[in-house]
């Protein structure tokens, strides 16, 4: 018969059998940086780590490179702060956005080659919402700590653990990753080679755009050992917040690659600081199939 | 880009792997079964600790964050490979060192034979230390579900140590 105190203890000696091994630290912060470049210019969720990866890199992180036609470069010594304060004052408010992604791959992968998204968020509950208007038959929110997910008729309900919206996606846009620009702001700043294109439009349609690129070093098999990736953001000269991020990855199979692919995301924002209202689904379910698939797979 | 390069969180990240690297080591490895699978486990989710690292220090415990990756990682390990592992004995109990009869094999056996849920429950809940509602809290699920894991675990262990005639206290002394 097992007394359970007993068992406690035996378990930690079966545990403790095992001979220490040092820690490999160095060898897994090497993997972290390599992964975190990749994840960020491949993954294409991270709509306004986009723009601090823009923001660090004017405000003096980053490097500085070649302008296009008609560019001003923007030099390291000078930081862009309203650049910088558009990614701080976008997160700090509600807003809603539509994404737009439009994918074509060689050989191509199964699913449309366009899809589009709405949704909103208030990082002050927080509160927000994912959808695809094309399908409704899915939907994310998330309301405090908690995930709602809806496949079909059924809403099943999980902990956001620890509130990085891992579960709050729909395809391959993550609801809470566009609204937490800060933390990546760090983890991008080696990123980017960024040129001010001046304003354009008029009025309360003016904006201040920005073009950025940098290369991604990929060592995955079947990736390409480096990948292009280029994009705009535009920040409201008159709000001083993100109004639209543009995202593009292109690479043809060179090197190691085995595929081709062309990925542009395409972020809108707007309404800042207008009341988000998300409701509880009625009838949720703690889902029965247990953990959120994240942290584990969160990737 | 320079690999060299420096993020801001990589001191305290690092100082953080350094401390927990043995204790969360011999947790993946009552989970697993298999040292060298659960050091493959750990780095992995390491990896994906540093990847969210101001994230979970800011909201959370990164303490509970890693252990909830490994219960989490090990299903998913388990799912992704378990069609390569269809065999009459559990994989790993079938790589699993030690001699057979020995009180402490019977025990890792003991464990290996439970699914992985009720494992992650009774690790998390035996080894940790961790209460019920922690347990719950960490696996996600529902308190009422950790106590029938819990008691359908204990169960199952009493029956298979108590018929290898083994006192699971002579391992433990």
């Amino acid at each position: 018969m097992i007394d359970e105190e007993e068992f406690s203890m035996a378990l930690r000696t079966l545990a403790e059998r095992e001979p220490a091994t040092a820690a490999p630290t160095e060898r897994l912060l090497h993997r972290g940086r390599r992964t975190r470049r990749g994840r960020t210019a491949l993954l294409g969720t991270a709509a306004l780590g986009t723009v601090a990866a823009v923001a660090a890199a004017v405000a003096g992180f980053g490097g500085f490179g070649g302008a296009p036609p008609g560019g001003d470069q923007v030099p390291v010594a000078a930081p862009d702060i309203r650049l910088a304060a558009a990614a701080q004052a976008t997160a700090q408010t509600s807003f809603t956005f539509t994404v737009t992604t439009q994918t074509r791959t060689v050989p191509a992968l199964p699913g449309p080659e366009r899809r589009h998204y709405e949704g909103a968020y208030d990082p002050a509950v927080p509160a927000g919402y994912l959808r695809e208007p094309g399908d409704p038959r899915f939907e994310v929110r998330t309301v405090g700590d908690d995930c709602y997910r809806r496949k079909l008729t059924m809403w099943a309900k999980k902990p956001c653990y620890p509130m990085t919206g891992v579960y709050a996606y729909l395809g391959n846009v993550d609801l809470a990753s566009s609204a937490e620009p800060a933390q990546r702001l760090a983890e991008l700043a080696e990123l980017g080679t960024v040129t001010d294109l001046g304003v354009s439009g008029t009025g309360g349609a003016a904006v201040r755009r920005y073009a950025f690129e940098f290369t991604v070093e990929e060592e995955s098999g079947g990736m390409p050992d480096r990948i292009p990736v280029t994009g705009t953001v535009e920040v409201g000269v008159d709000s001083g917040k993100v109004a639209k991020v543009v995202h593009r990855v292109k690479y043809l199979r060179t090197g190691r690659s085995t595929f081709s692919l062309d990925s542009t995301v395409t972020w809108v924002y707007a309404d800042y600081g207008d009341p988000v209202r998300v409701e509880v689904p009625t009838g949720a379910v703690p889902d029965p199939t247990g953990p959120a698939p994240s942290p584990s797979t969160g990737g | 880009m320079t690999e060299a390069r420096t993020w801001a969180g990589d001191t305290g990240y690092a100082a953080f792997v350094d401390e927990v690297w043995a204790s969360h080591l011999r947790i993946a490895t009552l989970l697993c079964g298999d040292r060298h699978r659960a050091e493959e486990l750990l780095q992995d989710c390491l990896v994906k600790l540093y990847l969210r690292w101001r994230q979970v220090t800011a909201r959370g415990d990164p303490h509970a964050y890693l252990r909830r990756m490994l219960a989490n990682g090990n299903v998913s390990w388990w799912r992704r490979t378990r069609r390569e592992h269809l065999t009459a004995e559990s994989p790993e109990v079938a790589g699993s060192p030690g001699a057979a009869g020995e009180p402490h094999e019977e025990l890792r056996a003991a464990l290996l034979s439970l699914s992985r849920q009720q494992r992650a429950v009774v690790v998390l809940r035996h080894y940790a230390d961790l209460s019920e509602r922690q347990v719950a809290t960490e696996l996600g699920l529902a308190v009422g579900t950790v106590k029938a894991q819990h008691f359908r675990a204990m169960n199952k262990l009493r029956e298979l140590l108590k018929a290898s005639d083994r006192p699971v206290e002579r391992t433990s002394r």
